[in-house]
């Protein structure tokens, strides 16, 4: 069969023998194994195949070398392709990743500085504008003054010599003289004495008309920032109405604005601050844990009992208790006693104590720092002994704030010190009035070249006395106020929106940064009732997020489910019951879309099935139909 | 009827006794806390007073004997001038020019210390009796000033012992001072806040804000009418005082303790008005950008727990107690919400509802037919 086709093929047309080249190569290669084969078959065939496979062979050959290198070069170039294509495509993912991360992070960053940067520029602008105004208002005031003030002494002046110079060329008594020159003297005086103690000018100013000008844009500068700081030195103050309405209305935008940015900025200060403090409290508890222990050991018949705290529902359990001190517990006693700062400790104990309510100790811990940083270090040292508290229930010493800030003062008045030609102690006095906002204006920078350092200066000091303040004043400030009575109603109006809410938020963030907690979490959190969480804390347990609180279990086919009819009851169904099921039917399926059977035509296909099961087996099924 | 009605006798002592029980809390906890918080806010209000008295009396014991030191040099140092200026001026009459200027001069040089000018001022030109600078009323304004701090600077220490005086004198006396104020001032916003918005802070913000506006107004019209200043310096200066600028540039004829009253009552104001308003700002803008979604309402149910345990000893221990619970909570629910699906809450449903699929009580009463029963009952439902 083969050859006839074969022959076919090749007589018939010659283009497909160009398209068929490859199959008859791949034709040959199948038969060139077999070829022995068929030369050992009888002699009547083997003559023409072998005739056949010459020829074929004949022309093959170049035709397989030819059709074999086509074949390679395009697979190599496929697959040279493939590979080109795969490395672009992963180039183009890492390319897209990357940017995506890099985009996010942007954003994000942009929209936690954003605020903060704006509130900075806004303050730095509104400064500027202010000067800009103050400048303007108050610059050709005082040049006119100084004009006007010198040309008057001027023609004093030349008023008194010429008097004195006639008098003594006509030969007048030297008594009467004596008493011009005194007048002219004292009036001359008095002129110089108001130009200088309320228009607040120099020497030269008053003789030759120049000077120094005092409202320079510079001066302008460090003016209005003194006054919407609240500084307020005066040593250069409005004189003109223009320049008094100006910064009634300057002083009353601007004084809020700096508030809040620089109480902004404290806040970050005041991490940093914390940070450190908690390093210095780290060393001083382990200094005072190594001298407890050479007390212990050297106190040898008094023994502590040891708590072992294996659970964390311990833990609480000891909160709650050290919450509700008990002053006639003799081991509390023992301890205090034997621990080196019983004072302290007897005055924490007091404190406490609800029995001593009408004493001042509170009143005499704030005026003594000392004496509150004491107590606060040893009922930190205390806790740290017992617990591992954590940071944020630890409260910044008031000592520590006052050496922050005295050593602040006493570097910037080193500082000061070069530029001012000042004593130490008279740039310390000076630093340390325009830190507190006192602003006597006895001692004022004179130097016009070093202002930006010394406004550089007052900014960061602002700053820090915030940030103390933020620190320990408004805890202080919220113990005395809610001292004796316990917190209401009222408390969580005031505290939940208007006074601690910073506290608040930082305890939202705290949470956030230090569990990691999400967005999601804490809304579930939230969601979650008050008394199931009041549950949970006292019987020590951990709240449950998916709680769902008693809700009843509702399958999910619960609409399949519409009626159940007993096959007893068929036989004696009327019109009148299957109206009424029809008019409790719901047309509307929630859990599919297929239509649904009324109970009529269900009651008509139970019926009909179950007769025409029951028919054939019984026969009394045909005295029924 | 009898168990009953010996229940109902049971039930009537039990809330006899609690009625008793609340009565007597009730006394002794008036006659605990009635004296406790009102002598302690009366003796911060007195301890600044007491403070400010005795500041005075410190400063004045310190700096009058000074102050008549420098006076008697400066009345000499004046007359010396004088006697020099006539003695040139009489010796060569062609150089009065030039004398009459190294006069003046000198003499704006020595009028820059405060001393001088007050002593030269009386002295030379009204010719009186110099009043002295540091009597008790003023010594009084200027611990006032210091503590509140405005700071006017009508007079300073000059002494270095006054100054070192002064420096210890502020540290303590300024947060003292911080603390009272604001401790008055949180009554008032107490008060406020309890009479009008209960539900929102907008109508007491509005009320402070209005009373800071009118405050200055109402003082510069009395100052005005008082003394001898034009009603814009009026409240030029009473603006610059509450706010504790204090240039110093004016000095209105004010009695002492007015002067004080006004002072104190003025910054409690400002205080109080930027507790409300600016405090909430602040909070805002430093955790703009952060995820505190809702953090109001947990924070706030948070303090709901706090104020139902009745913490006696502030917040700190309340908000270590829920800190506490948080950490052990949390560290559960971060498990729990990765085992369970992120759909959200599902209900309980068993595994072994998918074999059930159709209650059918027909083949209870064929069950020769049982196959055909079932295969007919799935065809009927499905069909």
């Amino acid at each position: 069969m083969l050859n006839p086709m074969y022959m076919n093929h090749r007589a018939s047309t010659p283009n497909p023998q160009v398209s068929y080249q490859p199959s008859t190569s791949s034709f040959q290669r199948h038969h060139r194994p077999s070829s022995p084969g068929i030369s050992l078959g009888p002699p009547s065939s083997p003559p023409s195949l072998y005739n056949l496979q010459q020829i074929a062979s004949a022309t093959g050959v170049d035709q397989q070398n030819n059709d074999v290198e086509e074949l390679s070069a395009e697979r190599l170039n496929l697959y040279l392709d493939k590979e080109e294509g795969e490395i672009e495509n992963l180039e183009e993912e890492i390319d897209e990743t990357t940017e995506k991360k890099w985009w996010l992070r942007t954003k994000r960053w942009f929209r936690l500085a954003l605020p903060h940067f704006g509130l900075v520029l806004l303050s730095i602008g509104y400064t500027l504008i202010g000067a800009l105004c103050f400048h303007h208002y108050e610059k050709p005031y005082e040049q006119q003054l100084r004009n006007e003030t010198s040309r008057r002494i001027g023609e004093l002046k030349n008023r008194v010599m010429d008097q004195l110079w006639r008098m003594s060329n006509n030969g007048t008594a030297y008594s009467t003289w004596r008493q011009t020159a005194n007048d002219g003297m004292d009036e001359l005086i008095r002129d110089v004495f108001w130009d200088y103690t309320r228009n607040y000018m120099t020497p030269d100013d008053v003789i030759y008309g120049d000077g120094p000008i005092k409202w320079s844009f510079m001066s302008s500068i460090f003016f209005s920032w003194t006054a919407i700081t609240t500084i307020g030195y005066g040593h250069i103050v409005p004189r003109t109405d223009e320049g008094r309405v100006a910064i009634i209305f300057y002083a009353l935008l601007g004084i809020p604005l700096i508030l809040v940015t620089i109480a902004d900025i404290g806040r970050f200060l005041a991490t940093y601050i914390i940070k450190l403090h908690h390093g210095y409290m780290a060393v001083m508890s382990f200094v005072t844990n190594s001298c407890l222990k050479c007390i212990k050991w050297a106190c040898c018949w008094i023994r502590l009992p040891r708590r072992h705290i294996p659970m964390p529902t311990l833990e609480l359990l000891q909160r709650t208790q050290k919450l509700y001190p008990n002053n006639n517990n003799p081991t509390v006693a023992a301890t205090a006693a034997s621990a080196g700062g019983g004072t302290g400790r007897r005055k924490k104990q007091q404190r406490d104590n609800v029995s001593d309510a009408g004493t001042f100790d509170n009143i005499s811990e704030i005026n003594d720092g000392s004496e509150g940083g004491e107590n606060e270090n040893e009922g930190e040292e205390e806790e740290q002994i017992q617990f591992d508290p954590s940071n944020h229930e630890k409260r910044v010493s008031v000592l520590f704030i006052l050496l922050i800030m005295l050593g602040y003062v006493a570097g910037g008045a080193y500082i000061v010190r070069w530029w001012e030609e000042w004593t130490f102690f008279e740039a310390f006095y000076f630093c340390f009035v325009t830190v507190t906002t006192i602003g006597f204006g006895d001692i004022v920078p004179a130097n016009v070249d070093w202002l930006p350092a010394t406004l550089a200066y007052i900014v960061f000091g602002l700053i820090i006395t915030t940030m103390c303040i933020d620190l320990v004043g408004s805890e202080y400030i919220r113990d005395i106020h809610f001292y004796g009575r316990s917190l209401g109603r009222q408390f969580m109006t005031i505290g939940g929106k208007v006074v601690h809410l910073g506290e608040v938020f930082g305890y939202v963030a705290f949470l956030q940064k230090n569990y990691g907690l999400t967005a999601e979490q804490l809304t579930k959190l939230s969601q979650l009732p008050e008394e199931y969480l009041l549950d949970c804390l006292i019987n020590g347990r951990q709240p449950d997020l998916n709680w769902i609180g008693g809700r009843p279990y509702v399958p999910p086919d619960i609409y399949y489910f519409k009626w159940i009819e007993h096959p007893r009851t068929l036989s004696f169904a009327s019109d009148r019951v299957l109206q009424s099921m029809e008019s409790l039917d719901l047309n509307t399926s929630r859990c599919s879309t297929a239509r649904t059977l009324t109970p009529r035509e269900y009651y008509q296909k139970i019926l009909f099935q179950y007769c025409k099961q029951l028919q054939p087996e019984e026969p009394i099924a045909d005295i029924d139909n | 009827m009898t168990v009953s009605m010996e229940e109902n006798s049971k039930i009537q002592m039990l809330s006899a006794t609690s009625k008793d029980k609340k009565v007597a809390t009730d006394r002794s906890l008036l006659n605990k806390y009635h004296l406790g918080p009102l002598a302690l806010h009366t003796g911060l209000v007195l301890s600044c007073v007491t403070y400010a008295l005795g500041g005075a009396y410190l400063f004045l014991s310190i700096e009058h004997p000074e102050e008549l030191k420098r006076r008697e040099k400066a009345i000499r140092e004046f007359q010396d001038l004088k006697q020099q200026f006539m003695g040139n001026i009489t010796s060569g009459i062609e150089n009065s020019e030039q004398s009459i200027e190294i006069y003046t001069k000198k003499l704006i040089l020595m009028l820059e210390d405060a001393h001088n000018a007050h002593a030269f001022e009386y002295f030379f030109l009204n010719h009186e009796i110099p009043k002295d600078m540091w009597t008790f009323s003023s010594a009084l304004v200027f611990t006032t000033t210091t503590v509140i701090p405005v700071g006017y600077g009508y007079i300073f220490p000059v002494s270095a012992y006054g100054r070192m005086c002064l420096i210890a004198y502020a540290l303590l006396g300024i947060p003292l001072t911080l603390v009272t104020m604001a401790d008055t001032g949180k009554f008032a916003a107490q008060l406020v806040t309890r009479w009008f918005g209960d539900n929102n802070m907008a109508i007491p913000a509005a009320i402070f804000v209005c009373l800071l506006f009118a405050y200055p107004l109402v003082v510069g019209f009395i100052l005005c009418s008082t003394s001898n200043i034009t009603y814009l310096d009026s409240v030029y200066f009473s603006l610059t005082s509450i706010f504790t600028i204090g240039f110093g540039d004016l000095t209105p004829d004010m009695n002492v303790i007015h002067m004080v009253l006004f002072l104190a009552v003025g910054v409690i104001l400002v205080t109080i008005t930027l507790d409300i308003v600016a405090a909430e700002m602040i909070d805002r803008v430093h955790y703009m950008g952060r995820h505190v979604g809702k953090a109001k309402e947990l924070a706030g149910k948070m303090f709901q727990l706090a104020q139902s345990l009745n913490m006696k000893q502030g917040l700190v221990s309340g908000v270590g107690q829920l800190h506490a619970l948080a950490r052990f909570g949390m560290l559960v629910g971060r498990e729990e919400v990765d085992k369970t699906q992120e759909d959200g809450i599902i209900a309980f449903s068993p595994d072994v509802m998918d074999g059930l699929e159709f209650m059918d009580t027909l083949s209870i009463y064929s069950r020769r037919s049982r196959r055909s029963a079932e295969n007919s009952a799935r065809n009927l439902f499905l069909s």
